[in-house]
């Protein structure tokens, strides 16, 4: 068949198979992909193909249309395809043969790789020029020594605490971490390092482990033949047990030395299958070799640095902290780096900066001998003032860098050098602002240095090189100008910062100013509240059209302290006025000084529910720009007016129909159906069945918390109004509502005397819920006696039943995957304290508080519901069930995760907007892996990737190329960097990239050319980005595309967490490799995500690579079972499995 | 064989009412797979309006000793004062059977209120127990972790092979080390990969574990051997007791501390047993702790397991059930259940 794209260049040919109409049925096909059904598009190629009529087109056409897809079965395809172009069309046969090489690269076949490189380098004049290294090499790492573990990997990792995910290449810098962070502690009295529980049982373990390796003998195998034998004594004599009974069914063994038994029991020795062995009369055998670790420079090299050397490499390793610590430092350097380092620096002197430089080292770079500075040859002079040496000698500067000011200089360079963007690093890197801000920060002394601590101590430096507002292009945004920062440090409201600022600042001219002020208090150990502050209103500002005035910036700071964790419901609609802002600030002040406790927790309880409801239909669109203002200011208006009880139900009643109007809803609907139907979102008919899953789910958690729906009190309160002008009163109507009420459970009734006197906190709470099981409506209005206006206030009665129907709204909404809690404890939403210890909480972030009191009656809630998604969260995070040991990683990073899986409705998305991404991350991986063969493309690349990725992972990368192990070495960049990079390079070399970028590329243009507004990258951060309420002081979902943050003590520990910005772009990727329909992710992502936490395997809290790992180990359980239900309903059995990465 | 035919058959109920599935979960079926086939759509659909509630019930002398024998006749049941009538009657581990006005019928037989029949090739499979144990190994149990397990070891070797056994173990999260099998082996292997943890949530666990064992049919228990004291649930004792009553899964407790030491995790232990017609267990040497666990074995061989169809009751709050015994011999004898439940939203 003779074919247009033969005259077409090869690579330009197979961007036409998936754009240009073709023959009829493959375009019928390509059609139906492009109309939204690409499933249907596979079957039909599917079908084209296994027809005895497909030809080069078709075979070609299904090929590349795989690959868009990211599907394993490209290689395949592509080798077909290959086949029938041969001989019949070289220029397509070159191309299919390209992709064919790309594509097994990306998915790991090695085998098919080499043999299409192999053949292009013989058909191609203008082959790949690293073809030849990449046939050539092996998967054998250049490893510097080997050192032994006595006994298995598996019972070692498990006694050392490390991940059994992990490849060999991470156990001694895992281990050495684990012996640094949890190895040690300071004795009573001396401070002297006496070992952890954790590392006595490592060693006793270590020791157990030789007496069973001599037990096993050269061939490395344990052995006993007969369960009466003096083998069998031997054997358990070391293990700590013993016989009971005689050998045969009746044969037990019990523990008779316990430290040896927990110690063969904790390492997993088959104790099990030995007694087994013993009952039933058979042999019993288990292998039993060393384990061989690599060991980075070879052992001569780190002896030379211990305290005290000893036989083993390992016990000499475990029983010195420092040579542990130096050891992960070295060996998470850029390679060339650390290598450069050694040679420079002598082992024990290194020794001694070694926390800087595990800290601070990660962006650390020397090439070609030469050091590489953030700022590059602009920013040179600064440098080598500062370290005072000269960047040509990489080695010599950054020792200087690690030696100087006890770190804070090699602080700052770490700082520096993850600024993005042009604007921040033509700003941050201009040689005097480089001198000058470290002046601020290095202060006159430098004890204590930043790396002091186990884990860093401010995520500051980073904050601020990372998140000021750079948005205009042009220097640093100063929300207000510079007149309200001064008056911050001039008249200090919240107390004094410095005294020296507070001296300098009345001489502020400029934002640099400003900025210098912010860069001394980072190493102020105390917490920098200016800061938060500062980017707390530059966030909000951020999105705004107009910028704050001065004066409302003034206020704003003011306001921080008390009201600071709020201002996220400003950010989140960014078109409020000035004027609703102030008069929120006045509505949470005045709501504060309500004498009256109860009446104080409920009308804030009510006004947080109504406003965490407004947010949310402003997050959805529900109530647009327009009627943002006006609907929040009337909510708002109520609250003024709460001087007794009725006017909080008022308060409440009253804002539901304001919100429902502004939500343009039918006054007369069913007020609590319409609202969860406009906080679940507008969905089409084809998400319909999943929409009404959801509101199900929402419906049950709030029928299990036994609250009354918003219909019922309404309608009672109407009643009762009707009631005071005459009507009789119906006793049905009330005795519904106490029903539902009288049939809270009440647990700690239940509770002894003792117990009881135990529970001092929470009171209030107590008295709220007993208020509501004591109140008797059809006495009350017998008391009221006819009295209209008795009668009437009898509806106040019914303000906190209507708080908490309110409140357990957005829990409901809220509720992460399983929700246990809300399951478990029917008082759950009841027990929210809104007020808090002395009621100074009520504007807080949400605290999760109570947990561990068996006397308790559960966990509850504390505080403002602004941060409820993540509180929520964070609970459930311990009724998660991991698949293997538990994860570490989980208390800051889980809740993030699934915060990320359950605020966002995929509702509209289309399977084109899940191609667009799947086609970035195909596009950036298959650029990838062309430069694991082709120099010129690398280079290319390398200053992309050098603007987001770390020097040392960049340096993996190319490691795992240069052994040839393309698939694992892009697994070093996240799902995140992937979509960053694909962008970024197509901004920049869009056009030099046509040929290297085919098929993805042709297919993102068509997306654009389609709709340049959908397919965008702001629009693709909002559908499948992550919310970011610390680093981004707001719930919309974004992609931020900030570095990953190291693990970080206290008020940022959770910043690591939301750096991580991977999971829905992978699902989103996963979703349309699958074929999967969109309408279905609302309730797959929540479930993948749960399970994805659940099977991550974490050896400490910079483990993210356990994460990821753990998303591609579900995306692979995922593609099994797509793969099998593909199967079950295919006729011709099922897909052959291929392997694939996405 | 048997166990596809019982899957299909009790696939094609959840078609039509999950209220029959309880209710034969209740009679002491085996555990279905936790991920079943696809459904056949041809299997027949029942559409059955009938709940059935199970009560396991211990009847001891004044010294403690399980009194065995007794008849359906021998007990009355009352819930919220309104009395009930047995449907099906068992004891230990034997197969129970349907209750009639003929007499008794095999359980593998529908009751005559579903008007349904079970294929009579699986009527030899609803017998024996499942038998959830919860094993701490929180920072609390390092010292005694092996001794522990040692003791459980002996517990699941000496039951009845007509058991069902899984092993979970807890610190700060659930592990599960074996899923409830037949097999005794593999619970074994599980008991013997656990791993020494750190902080003791015992009672989010110990919900958890209830949610496994709500999912499968049959008799099942669930066995705490905990160090105590909790600190870090979220969740209250009685909020998990309160969920186990209304599952009805008995709970014992064998706690390895002395009865005073801690007394709110004492007063939690026993109320949460007495709740839902467990024990607890107070026992800190490890001999102790082996008779604890011989005790539950022998209370498991020595209960009954009574069920029955509720009256027509209003109440769909929590309703108290009652059972005596109705000879004016047995008078002296202690009888001890589940003391009510709430039924199911």
């Amino acid at each position: 068949m003779s074919v247009r794209i033969s005259f077409l260049p090869p690579l330009i040919g197979l961007a036409c198979l998936s754009l240009a109409p073709l023959s009829g049925t493959v375009d019928e096909a390509l059609r139906l992909e492009r109309s939204g059904s690409p499933r249907e598009a596979r079957q039909a190629l599917d079908r084209l193909v296994e027809s005895s009529a497909a030809d080069t087109e078709t075979l070609a056409a299904r090929a590349a249309f795989l690959d868009r897809y990211g599907d394993g079965a490209a290689i395949a395809a592509y080798s077909a395809a290959l086949a029938a172009a041969e001989g019949e069309d070289s220029d397509l046969a070159l191309a299919l043969r390209r992709r064919l090489a790309i594509s097994s690269l990306v998915h790991g076949d090695t085998a098919a790789a080499k043999r299409a490189l192999e053949a292009l380098r013989s058909e191609d004049d203008a082959a790949w020029d690293g073809i030849e290294a990449m046939v050539a090499a092996t998967e054998t790492a250049d490893i510097d020594e080997w050192v032994d573990v006595p006994g298995t990997l598996n019972s070692f990792q498990r006694m050392a605490a490390l991940s059994t995910d992990m490849g060999i290449g991470e156990i001694l810098p895992s281990l050495g971490r684990t012996i640094f962070t949890g190895g040690y502690h300071a004795a009573r009295g001396t401070g002297a390092l006496e070992p952890t529980e954790y590392l006595k049982l490592l060693k006793q373990y270590l020791t157990q482990a030789r007496e069973l390796a001599t037990f096993a003998g050269s061939d490395y195998s344990i052995e006993v033949a007969e369960c009466e034998s003096a083998e069998t004594a031997q054997l358990l004599k070391i293990i700590g047990y013993r016989l009971r009974g005689e050998c045969g069914p009746a044969a037990v063994l019990e523990t008779v030395n316990p430290s040896r038994a927990f110690l063969a029991i904790d390492s997993a020795f088959p104790l099990a299958d030995l007694e087994l062995a013993f009952r039933r009369g058979e042999p019993f055998r288990t292998a039993f070799g060393p384990t061989r670790l690599p060991l980075l420079f070879g052992k001569e090299y780190w002896l030379g640095a211990a305290r005290r050397s000893q036989d083993s490499f390992v016990d000499t390793f475990i029983d010195d902290p420092g040579l542990a610590r130096l050891y992960v430092a070295m060996s998470n350097l850029h390679r060339p780096t650390a290598i450069a380092l050694r040679d420079t620096v002598p082992v024990e002197r290194l020794k001694g900066y070694a926390p800087v430089l595990d800290f601070f080292g990660a962006m650390f770079e020397v090439r070609d001998g030469a050091a590489v500075v953030p700022g590059g040859a602009r920013a040179r002079p600064g440098w080598e003032k500062l370290t005072g040496a000269r960047i040509s000698d990489g080695g010599r500067f950054f020792q200087q860098l690690i030696e100087l000011d006890d770190g804070w200089l090699a602080s700052y360079y770490d700082a520096m050098a993850r600024v993005q963007g042009d604007a921040a690093r033509a700003y941050f890197l201009d040689p005097g602002r480089i001198e000058r801000f470290y002046a601020a920060v290095r202060g006159k002394v430098t004890s204590p240095g930043p790396a002091r601590p186990i884990f860093r101590a401010s995520a500051d430096l980073l904050l601020l090189s990372t998140r000021v507002d750079f948005s205009s292009g042009g220097p640093p945004r100063i929300p207000g100008g510079i007149q309200p920062w001064k008056d911050l440090f001039i008249e200090h409201p919240h107390g004094k910062y410095d005294g020296k600022l507070t001296a300098s600042a009345s001489g502020w001219n400029d934002a640099d100013d400003v900025i210098e002020a912010m860069f001394a208090l980072c190493r102020k150990v105390i917490e920098n509240e200016p800061l938060r502050i500062f980017l707390a209103i530059s966030d909000v500002e951020r999105n705004r059209a107009e910028p704050f005035s001065p004066a409302m910036v003034d206020r704003l700071i003011r306001a921080y302290p008390r009201f600071g964790e709020q201002f996220a419901l400003y950010n989140d609609s960014p078109s409020l006025s000035e004027e609703t802002i102030g008069a929120h600030l006045d509505a949470m002040r005045d709501l504060s000084k309500i004498g009256n406790i109860p009446r104080r927790a409920n009308a804030i309880g009510m006004l947080q529910a109504q406003l965490g409801i407004w947010q949310v239909l402003r997050r959805n669109g529900a109530i647009p720009d327009a009627r943002a203002d006006a609907s929040m200011n009337a909510l708002l208006s109520l609250s003024l007016a709460t001087n007794d009880r009725q006017d909080v139900f008022e308060l409440g009643r009253d804002g539901v129909r304001s919100l429902l109007e502004a939500a343009g809803r039918d006054p007369d609907e069913s007020p609590q159906a319409a609202l969860i139907d406009l906080l679940v979102g507008e969905a089409s008919a084809s998400e319909a069945t999943t929409r009404r899953d959801i509101v199900d789910g929402m419906n049950q958690l709030l029928a299990l918390q036994r609250l009354v729906d918003l219909d019922t009190i309404f309608d009672l309160a109407d009643h009762l109004e009707r009631v005071s002008r005459g009507e009789a009163f119906n006793v049905a109507m009330a005795n519904r509502l106490s029903a539902s009420i009288s049939d809270i459970r009440l647990p700690r009734s239940l509770l002894s005397v003792e117990e009881a006197n135990a529970m001092a906190q929470g009171r209030w709470v107590e008295r709220h819920v007993q208020r509501q099981r004591s109140l008797n409506l059809r006495r009350a209005v017998d008391r009221a006696q006819g009295s209209p206006g008795k009668l009437l206030a009898i509806r106040g009665e019914l303000a906190p039943i209507l708080r908490d129907s309110l409140v357990g709204i957005l829990y409901a909404l809220y509720a992460p995957p399983g929700a246990e809690l809300i399951r478990a404890n029917p008082l759950f939403v009841r027990s929210h304290d809104f007020l808090g210890p002395e009621g100074k909480f009520s504007w807080s972030r949400t605290r999760v508080h109570a947990t561990g009191w068996p006397n308790s009656g559960g966990g509850r809630l504390v505080g403002s519901l602004m941060s409820l998604p993540y509180a929520l969260a964070s609970i459930e995070q311990n009724f998660m069930i991991p698949t293997e040991r538990q994860a570490l990683i989980w208390q800051d990073l889980a809740p993030q995760m699934l915060l990320g899986a359950t605020m966002p409705r995929w509702w509209g998305v289309e399977s084109a907007d899940l191609h667009y991404v799947g086609l970035h991350l195909r596009l950036a991986r298959s650029l990838l892996a062309q430069s694991a063969v082709d120099s010129g493309l690398a280079t290319q690349l390398r200053p992309f990737l050098r603007a987001r990725v770390e020097p040392s992972r960049i340096w993996k990368i190319r490691d795992h190329f240069g052994q040839g192990r393309v698939r694992e070495g892009l697994a070093v960049m996240t799902p995140a960097e992937l979509f960053d990079l694909a962008h970024r390079l197509r901004a920049a070399e869009g056009g030099a990239l046509v040929e290297t970028g085919e098929p993805f590329l042709a297919a993102i243009q068509e997306l654009e050319g389609r709709d340049a507004e959908r397919f965008s990258e702001r629009r693709i951060a909002r559908q499948f980005g992550m919310p970011h309420p610390r680093l981004a002081h707001s719930y919309r979902l974004e992609l931020l595309n900030v570095p990953l943050f190291p693990t970080l003590m206290g008020y940022s520990s959770r910043i690591l967490a939301e750096s991580w910005e991977s999971n829905n772009l992978f699902w989103a990727a996963l979703s349309d490799e699958l074929h999967i329909a969109p309408t279905r992710l609302s309730a797959l992502i929540p479930e993948w995500t749960q399970r994805t936490l659940e099977r991550i395997f974490a050896t400490h809290l910079d483990d993210w690579p356990a994460l990821w790992r753990s998303l591609r180990m579900i995306a692979d359980q995922v593609r099994d079972e797509s793969r099998q239900r593909t199967a079950r309903s295919s006729p011709s059995g099922p897909a052959t499995p291929t392997a694939v990465v996405n | 064989m048997v166990q596809r035919m019982l899957d299909r058959w009790m696939r094609s109920l959840t078609r039509g009412s999950g209220v029959l599935l309880i209710a034969l979960g209740a009679l002491g079926l085996p555990a279905i797979a936790q991920d079943p086939p696809e459904l056949d759509e041809s299997a027949a659909l029942f559409e059955v309006d009938v709940d059935l509630v199970m009560l396991n019930i211990a009847v001891t002398d004044q010294r403690g000793r399980y009194i065995r024998d007794l008849k359906p006749t021998d007990f009355r049941i009352t819930e919220d004062g309104i009395e009930q009538a047995v449907a099906s009657f068992g004891e230990g581990n034997a197969a129970p059977r349907w209750i009639t006005q003929a007499g008794t019928r095999p359980i593998g037989e529908a009751p005559p209120e579903a008007r349904i029949a079970l294929p009579e090739s699986i009527a030899g499979q609803v017998v024996g127990t499942n038998v959830y144990v919860l094993f701490d190994t929180s920072n609390f149990m390092y010292r005694s972790l092996v001794y522990a397990e040692d003791a459980i070891a002996d517990f699941i070797r000496g039951l009845d092979q007509a058991d069902s056994v899984a092993v979970y173990s807890f610190s700060r999260n659930l592990t599960r080390h074996a899923a409830l099998s037949a097999t005794h082996d593999d619970a074994l292997r599980g008991l013997r990969r656990s791993v020494a943890g750190d902080e003791t949530a015992l009672y989010n666990c110990l919900l958890l574990t209830l949610r496994d064992a709500a999912k499968v049919s049959g008799r099942k228990v669930i066995i705490v051997f905990s160090n105590g004291p909790d600190n870090a649930s979220a969740v209250s004792p009685d909020d998990v007791g309160a969920i186990a009553e209304d599952e009805g899964v008995p709970i014992y407790v064998i706690s390895t501390r002395e009865l005073n030491r801690d007394k709110i995790s004492s007063n939690a232990f026993r109320r949460i047993t007495a709740r839902t017609g467990g024990k607890a267990y107070f026992a800190k040497t490890w001999q102790r702790q082996s008779e604890a666990f011989v005790e539950i074995r022998e209370e498991l061989a020595s209960s009954y397991t009574l069920t029955y169809y509720p009256q027509t009751n209003p109440n769909r709050g929590w309703r108290s059930i009652q059972v005596e015994l109705t000879s004016p011999d047995h008078q002296r004898y202690r009888v001890r259940t589940r003391a009510g439940y709430r039924p199911k939203l």
